[in-house]
Formats: structure tokens, sequence, C-alpha cells
């Protein structure tokens, strides 16, 4: 197979995707980034601005509070969702009756609109008619009770859980599908090794689903950082004052509310900066069955 | 083989897309108005979902009879929410669509798409139509002296209201005073399950609402005129009339009128809390009255908000111009005459009934037009009269709104004194005139150039088609 | 040890029972809210309607047009899968097995895909599909849908056909496949459950998606399924009950895809592994 030529097939295997990707993706995020260097409100003429933007960004003391929120989101959806998931993926990959119900019951959320789960979350976490302040109190645990997306103590971590909530059903889906394709022998032999459950676990289950938890760690943290807007905007919009702001709803605040499309452009570029650089290393630590050649 | 043919179907468009972006780029130049068909020609009207039903089907059939009546084509673009339509008209600019008439809001316009000189100086051109609206019920659409769209909806304002039937149970009265709405309150929370005031305080932007009637009274009923120096920097936010506003929103919950409670419920659960009896009393917008006229199955009071500062009386901040019609400042000239025999049919008395009566219309905007006649609209409407000032944060930017909400909601918390709280809002003016080069009186600093953009070059004669 | 496993399955019944109540509820509630009236939403928000409307489903239905949305949004995302999937197969297949020079780097390249935060990018790609004369149709929207999720789509189809064995493509080539031909007759149909993973990852978020088709379709007779929620939201009150209504239908369609498609979708990838 060695010739002189370049070879054409991989390339032309890839054109679609790569001439797709960049109209519609790298070209108006390009436009974002020359954006960003200007004074744009989105209707009249925009106007040079130099570095200013970025500036401005970094003296942002809101700005950087939201990325700090970002990443206690990012962790705690990660771990969150992945061991429950898995958790939860292990039970429902065995065969028994009614296994479909559940797998269905836990994947409902994920089908569910933003809008119903929005007031349906501010209502049961309401001080006045919400279901969990009255399971508390009917189970004795008034001291528990709190104002949950009021005090910003826990309010974010009251977002959080509804997040894990929505998504767990779609991780968990993964993980059933990952765990079904671990052979079984696998385990006879461990066993007859005398691993014990933990054992299988950390010798035979997590290095053969490893795939599988790159998929889900890397969905969990970008989506924290590129795809949680809807979510935070339902529940609190960042309140109460900012402690539950995440930098999309920080940038789209900044976009639509305020017509700063310069600076909202900044921040998602500053953002996405920061992305990359985790993306990335996360990719390098986690994907070593990559030595395919 | 198949997969071959998708392969190469979806490079060869990739491909061809990618041609067609160079090529076509100067194409999209189409000047709007020359859209026209038939011989009256063509009006479009870019708008949100209508808020029922019912109100489009009323749009659709007065355009129809204006079409009858005139010949002229009338397309009703109805397009995504409220919240949708800056964007939208952005987007229609740049593609060169024909919009001869967008409905926003006020506020929009006196925050963003006035000073970006994105509408037309209506001023001369609607000049017949003013006769129209009820006395005072069209000055705020009217900045830096000049007229910049046509309000067509209800007005709006801030109102106070009480559980009357509980009330009577428990032999209360409305009270009159603040020393009345403690004691009232205390009653209240004595009752098992209720609570003295509900508020929508997990919404951010709705403590500027209360902000606004402590400071109207800080202020000496001179609200409105302390914004503007404030806005135009001759004064700064830190006064003592804003540092007692915020102290006098804090003793709202440090009297327990306000709970905790409210801090966790929005606007729906503002609702369903006090149709379900759990609270005697509310402080909203009179855009919520609708919906709790048709879910509470008790009777409900009005009353003022309370006097709370000696010397000044009890003001509501209220708005028109929630929707408001403004003709963008890309829509043809060639257009206006019929853009304008339109906004003169449609604002004449019955086909306004028959639109605008379609939702509840507590304030008579448009004279003659209104729907409602119970008590809390009676006594809304005379409070409202001489009795009122304009929304402060139709006048202030989004920044500054933000800002003032975190800092009341921090001071009502205990994370900020009322004094840094005042700082932080000023702080918020500062960052923003710098950022976004910020000035309050737009209109004072424009050029003749960019006057001549927004100013119509002919004005027709309306007098001709008004009956 | 007989005993230790029965606590082990108590505890795991019980979390499932908990998850099951925390999952179902919502479109039960759901459901519920869709047949009370507007009162009754706002003062018996727990519990069942008292009395059943279910004309609000027929309303939600005509003040909508939910028939032609429904159909539209079948197309739109019918026809971004039909664009996305071949796409991503080929680029993932020739970044996963084939070498080349500037692979890695055409992989990392799509991959910011995932990294890139589009909420701001609205005007930008509307520009870039005006330019195309793409606005107001179909097809324009399905070509953004597709390459916003090329990424995410890239990285799973590598995933799925990395784990392959080399010996599969090997024989395939002895018996005289072309290397496209092998790609499609052999590498494909095993990756399966890579393509039902993006049906139901991808395949939900475009059902779902607002934003861009907000931006994209303006003519009322392109609308899909999900713009339908802004007849409902008003600036002044939302129709709650006929939201529910409409949001309903839009959810159970999504609902019987999963129950009809988790089970070959999961048997998809325990195929694949027991050939490999």
């Amino acid at each position: 197979m060695r010739k002189k030529k370049i070879d054409a097939f991989p390339y032309l295997m890839c054109l679609a995707a790569v001439v797709l990707f960049t109209l519609f993706v790298v070209l108006p995020f390009a436009v974002g980034v020359y954006t960003s260097f200007f004074k744009w409100d989105g209707f009249s003429d925009m106007k040079f601005n130099g570095l200013k933007n970025y500036l401005y960004v970094f003296q942002d003391d809101i700005y950087w509070k939201a990325i700090k929120n970002t990443f206690v989101y990012a962790i705690l959806v990660t771990v969150l969702k992945n061991v429950i998931a898995f958790f939860l993926a292990s039970i429902l990959v065995k065969n028994f009756f009614g296994r479909t119900f559940f797998r269905t019951a836990i994947y409902i959320p994920v089908t569910l609109s933003y809008i119903v789960i929005g007031i349906l979350w501010v209502w049961i976490y309401n001080p006045t008619f919400g279901l969990l302040n009255s399971f508390l109190s009917a189970v004795g645990l008034d001291q528990l009770i709190l104002g949950w997306l009021s005090d910003a103590r826990v309010a974010l971590f009251a977002i959080i859980a509804v997040d894990v909530w929505k998504w767990i059903g779609y991780h968990m889906v993964l993980y059933i599908a990952g765990l079904q394709a671990v052979p079984k022998d696998l385990y006879e032999a461990a066993e007859i090794d005398g691993a014990g459950p933990l054992a299988k676990l950390r010798y035979v289950t997590l290095p053969m689903i490893n795939s599988t938890i790159v998929i889900n760690v890397l969905m969990s943290i970008t989506g924290a950082f590129v795809a949680n807007y809807d979510i935070v905007y339902i529940m609190t919009d960042g309140g109460p004052y900012h402690s539950t702001e995440v930098s999309l709803t920080y940038i789209m605040k900044t976009a639509f509310t305020d017509y700063n499309f310069g600076k909202a452009n900044a921040m998602s570029v500053i953002l996405f900066l920061m992305v990359l650089v985790f993306g990335f290393i996360q990719l390098k630590f986690m994907s070593h069955e990559d030595v395919y050649d | 083989m198949k997969k071959i043919m998708a392969l190469l179907c979806t490079v060869a468009m990739s491909v061809g897309l990618l041609a067609g972006c160079g090529s076509s780029s100067g194409d999209n130049q189409s000047v709007s108005g020359s859209d026209n068909t038939g011989n009256g020609g063509k009006v479009v009207m870019l708008a949100c979902e209508p808020e029922v039903p019912a109100e489009k089907e009323a749009w659709e059939e007065v355009a129809a009879d204006f079409e009858k009546e005139t010949g002229i084509q009338v397309e009703l673009r109805f397009q995504g929410t409220w919240s949708d339509i800056p964007q939208t008209l952005q987007q229609s600019k740049l593609a060169g669509d024909q919009i001869d008439i967008v409905r926003v809001g006020i506020g929009t316009i006196s925050s963003t798409l006035g000073a970006a000189g994105g509408v037309k100086d209506l001023t001369d051109l609607a000049s017949p139509l003013l006769d129209r609206y009820s006395d005072g019920m069209i000055d705020n659409c009217y900045i830096g002296g000049h007229l910049w769209a046509l309000p067509y909806y209800d007005a709006s304002s801030y109102m106070c209201l009480y559980n009357k039937t509980l009330f009577d149970e428990m032999g209360l009265q409305a009270p009159q005073t603040w020393d009345e709405l403690v004691s009232v309150s205390k009653a209240l929370s004595e009752k098992d399950g209720v609570m003295p005031i509900i508020f929508q305080g997990k919404d951010g932007w709705a403590w500027p609402m209360m902000y606004t009637e402590t400071y109207n009274q800080t202020t000496g009923n001179k609200s409105v005129a302390a914004v503007q120096s404030f806005l135009e920097g001759e004064s700064s936010f830190v006064s003592d009339a804003s540092v007692q506003a915020f102290d006098l929103v804090k003793k709202f919950y440090d009297e327990n009128v306000l709970t905790q409670a409210s801090l966790d419920t929005d606007d729906e659960g503002m609702i369903a809390t006090f149709a379900q009896g759990k609270a005697g009393m509310l402080f909203a917008g009179t855009w919520d009255y609708e919906t709790l006229k048709d879910s509470c199955d008790f009777e409900i009071g009005a009353f003022q908000f309370p006097v709370m500062v000696d010397g000044s009386h009890s003001e509501n901040g209220y708005g028109v111009g929630d929707y408001a019609l403004a003709i963008p400042s890309f829509a043809s000239d060639d257009n206006l005459e019929n853009t304008m025999r339109f906004l003169e049919y449609i604002t004449r008395q019955d086909n306004a009934q028959k639109i605008l009566g379609t939702s509840t219309m507590i304030y008579e905007v448009l004279k003659g037009v209104s729907t409602e006649s119970d008590d809390v609209t009676k006594f809304l409407n005379s409070q409202i009269a001489g009795n009122s000032s304009e929304y402060l944060d139709w006048l202030w930017p989004s920044e500054v709104n933000d800002a003032l909400s975190t800092a009341i909601v921090s001071v009502i918390s205990g994370e900020m004194s009322s004094q840094d709280a005042a700082q932080y809002v000023q702080d918020a003016y500062t960052k923003v005139c710098e950022e976004k080069d910020y000035t309050y009186a737009w209109w004072e600093s424009w050029t003749q150039e960019q006057w001549d953009a927004v100013t119509p070059t002919k004005i027709p004669d309306l007098t001709q088609y008004m009956q | 040890m007989k005993k230790k496993i029965s606590i082990y399955h108590i505890v795991c019944a019980v979390i499932l029972l908990i998850m099951v109540i925390i999952c179902i509820y919502p479109i039960v509630w759901m459901f519920f809210g869709s047949m009370k009236d507007k009162a009754e939403f706002y003062t018996n928000i727990w519990g069942l309607p008292k009395q059943i409307h279910l004309d609000n489903y027929i309303a939600a239905w005509k003040n909508a047009d939910l028939g032609r949305r429904f159909i539209n949004s079948l197309i739109v995302t019918l026809g971004s899968m039909c664009i996305m999937i071949p796409v991503t197969s080929c680029a993932a297949y020739a970044v996963a097995r084939l070498n080349f020079k500037g692979k890695n780097l055409i992989y990392m390249y799509l991959l910011l895909g995932i990294m890139i935060p589009a909420g701001v990018l609205g005007i930008p790609t509307f520009t870039v599909a005006m330019k195309m004369g793409l606005l107001n149709s179909h097809f324009g929207l399905m070509l953004i849908y597709a390459a916003q999720n090329i990424a995410m789509g890239m990285f799973i189809m590598r995933g799925f056909f990395i784990s392959l064995p080399r010996e599969l493509e090997e024989a395939a080539m002895i018996d005289g496949c072309s290397r496209f031909g092998c790609f499609v007759r052999i590498i494909v149909p095993l990756a399966r459950a890579g393509v039902a993973t993006q049906v139901i990852f991808n395949g939900l978020t475009i059902w779902n998606d607002y934003f861009m088709a907000n931006i994209m379709i303006t003519k009322d007779e392109l609308r899909t399924l999900p713009l339908s929620i802004a007849n409902f939201v008003g600036k002044h009150s939302t129709n709650y009950p006929e939201l529910f209504a409409m949001l309903t239908m839009a959810t159970i369609p999504v609902i019987i895809v999963f129950v009809l498609s988790q089970k070959s979708f999961i048997e998809g990838v325990a195929a694949g592994a027991v050939k490999g």
C-alpha cells in the first residue's frame, strides 16, 4: 500500500464533516471573536475597541464569580451524574422483570422541556406550598428547611440537583450499553482468581468500560461549561445576588439584556479557551486506550 | 453504493454552499418596500406571538377589513416571544426583509433601540393621531421630546391587593398607613398558614418595583428627576434618598410584612400563593391582575402603597407602552403613507376595541377602549390620576437595574449595608458609561446625520383618511 | 453471604423505587396540569384535576397549528440525522482507523465544537446562513443542526470504531472489498450502537431546539414544534394548561422512540462486543 502519491481517501472521508463544521460553527465563532474587539449594541454600527472588552471582562468580579461557580458546578455535576448513573446502570443491566419500565422511567426527565422542569422544581422548592419542605416537616426534619433558591449557600446546589436529576437517565443508558459489552467470561475468570465485588469493579469493569466513562465525563464537563444555560436560567437566572451565576447566564445576560455584544463575545472567547485547556487535559488523561495503529 | 452517493451528495452540497457563500454576498440588498404586491401596496408588521389566540384573530380580521377598504395588503408577522423581538428585528434588517411596523416595548426603545437609531421619529408623522389617546397616556413614549412609538396595549402600574374575603372574616380593614400595614400583617401572621404580603422576590427584576415605591417617597415624589440627574452624571446615586429607600425596603422585611417566603417565590408562585389564600396581601404589577382575577375564588380589594416618609405621598410606578408600535429606521419612506394609514386604522376606537379588547384593559390608554370596570380597576384608575411616576427601570440601563436588584436582595439578606448598596448601584453606572459609552440623553449628542437617519423625508397627510 | 446479598437487593430496590417516583412524577404532573383549567393550575397544584379539561388539547392543537409543526419537526430532525450520521461516520472512521497526515489535527479541530459556547452566536450563524440563501428553509436548519452536533457525533462514533478489531477489515479486503465498500458493509453495521447513541442524544436536542429554529425560520408554515411555546407564553400571562398539553403531545413521541430503540440500542452494543 505504499504509494508516492498522497492517498486522498481519508481526506475525502473527512471533507464533509470539516466543511460543514467550518461553515456553521467555526465561521460564526470567528465572527464572534472578531466582534469581541468592538463595541456593539446589536443594532448600530460596530466601533473598534481594541482589547478593551477583554480588559472589562478581567475587571468584572461577577464574571469571575460565575467562572468559579461554573467550575464547582462542573465538578459536582460530573461526579454525581457518573456515580449515580453507573450505580443505576449496574442494577438495570441485569435481566429482571420490569427492567424496561425502570429504564424508561429514569430516562423520562431527559425528554422533558425546560419550561416544565422550571415550574415544577421551582414549585417543589417553594416555601409555601412546595413538596420538599412539606416532606421534610412530615418526616420531622424541620431544621433542614431552607430557602432552597434564595439562600446563597445552597441555591447553586439546589440547581445542580435538578441538573443531575434531568440527565441521569441519559448517562445511565450509556453505562448500560457499556456494561452489556463487557464479556461475561472475564468476570468468571476473576471469580476463579478469588476477586470480590470491589476487585471485579476495579480490575474488570472499570477498565473495560473506559471509553464509556470518557464519553460520559466529557459530556458532563462540557455540558456544565457550554450547555447549562437553560437550567440555571429557569431556576434562578443567576440570583440571589449572582450567587448562582454561571458563565453562560452571565454571557447571555450581557448579550441579550444589556445588548453589549462585544463584551459578551469576549467572555465567550475566554470561556472557550478555558474549556479548551480542560477538555484536552481530560482527554489526554483518560484516553489511554487510543493507541490504535 | 447508497452511502457513496450520500457522501458524494454531501460533499458536493457543502462545496456548492461554500462557493455560494462567496458569490452571493452582495445579492441581498433588496430595498425594503419595493416588494409591493397588488396596486395598493403592502404593510408588514413584526410582533411577537399575541397574548391570546383571540387577539391574533382580531388582528387578522382588522387587517382584512383594512385591505378591503384601502386595497393595501397587511402581512402580520407574529414570531417568537416578546424578548426575541429585538434580535428578530436586527435579523430582518440584515436580511433586507420589509418591516414597516415593529411592536416593541418603550423600555427597549429608551434603553437600546432609540439610542442605536433603530426606530423612526414619529413626532410629526403621528401627530394627527394623538387626540385618540387619553390625557397623559402617551407621555412616556416621548423620549428627549420626540415621539418614538405609539402605545398599543394596556398601561400598567404597580398595585397592592388584599384578600377581601379573608380580611372581612378576620375583621381587618385594608391598611391605609404603614402602622396599619404592620398591625394587619401581625394579625395575618398569627393565623395559621397565612403570611402577610407575598412578593415575587425570587425574580431579581422584581425588586426594583418595590424600591421605586420607596424611592418615590424618599425623594419627596421627585424620583424621575432624581434618577435623570443621576443618569446624566450630575449627581451620585449615593444620596440620603437612595440610602433611605433601601432602608425602607428592608423595613418591610424587618417588621415581618414581607417574609423569607417571598425571597423564594417567583411570579407564578406568587399568584398561586395568593390564589390559595396563603397570603393576605400581594404587591405586584397590574399585568398579573387578569390571571389573579381568574384564579382567585374570593373577593379581591386594592389598597394604596403606604406612606412611609413624612411629607411625601404615595405614588405608584406606572408605564404606558409595554407594547408599542414603532417604525424601524430601515423601513422605506416610500411606504410610509401605507404604514401610517394602517396605524390610523387600528387606532380608531372600534378597531382598537376589537384587538385590545381581547386582553384585560385596566387603563383607558386609547379613548373609549377598556374592558374592566370592577372595584379594583376603579381604584387603580383613581390612583393613577396625578399619583404616579414613570417606571424607573424604563429610564435607567439594564445594568443599573440588575445592580439595584442585586443590592436590594443583599441589603435584605444583611450582606450589604444600605450605604454600600447605593455605592454598588453608582459603580454599575460608572461601569456602563465606560463599557458601553452610555449616555442618558443620547438625543442631545446626536449628529445631524444620525437625526437624518431616523427622520422621515415626507409626512403623509393622514387627516384625509380620518373619519 | 446469602443474607448480605439480600440486603444489597433491598437497598437497590428502594433506591430504584425512589428514583422511579421522582422521575415519573414530573410527567404525570405535566399530564395532570394539561387537563386543569387556568385557575386550578394555580390553586390545585399537586393534586388530580377536579374536572378533566381535554379541550386544552384541542385548543392547543388548533392555536399553535401543531399538526403541521409536528411534521416539520419530524422532517427537520430526521433530515439532520440523515446528514449528520453519514458525515460523522465517514470522518470518525477515517480518524479512528486510517493512517494519514494530519489526522489528529482534524480530529482535534472537529472536537472544538463541544467547547464553543453557542449562545451568543445566533446572529453570526444567521448571517452565514443568509449569505448562502438558507434562511427560511428546513434544509438550512438541518445543515446547522448537523454541523453543531458534529463534534459530539465524531467523538461517539470514533469511540465505537476504535474498539473494533483490525482483522475485520483485513478479512474483507482479502475478499476483494474496496476500502469504502468495506467501511459501509463491515464497519458501519457494527457501529449501530454509536448511531443509536447519536439518535437518542442529538435527536432529542434537535427535536427540542427553540433558539436556532426561531432564528432561521420566520415563515409560519415552516415552523417547528418548540416554536409553539411562544404561542402560549405571553409577556403578561401564560396559558399553562394549554402549554402543558402541547408539551405532553411533543414529549410522548420521544418516550415511545426511546422505549422502542433502547433494547436494540443496548443489545447492539453487546452484539458488537461479542463479535469482537
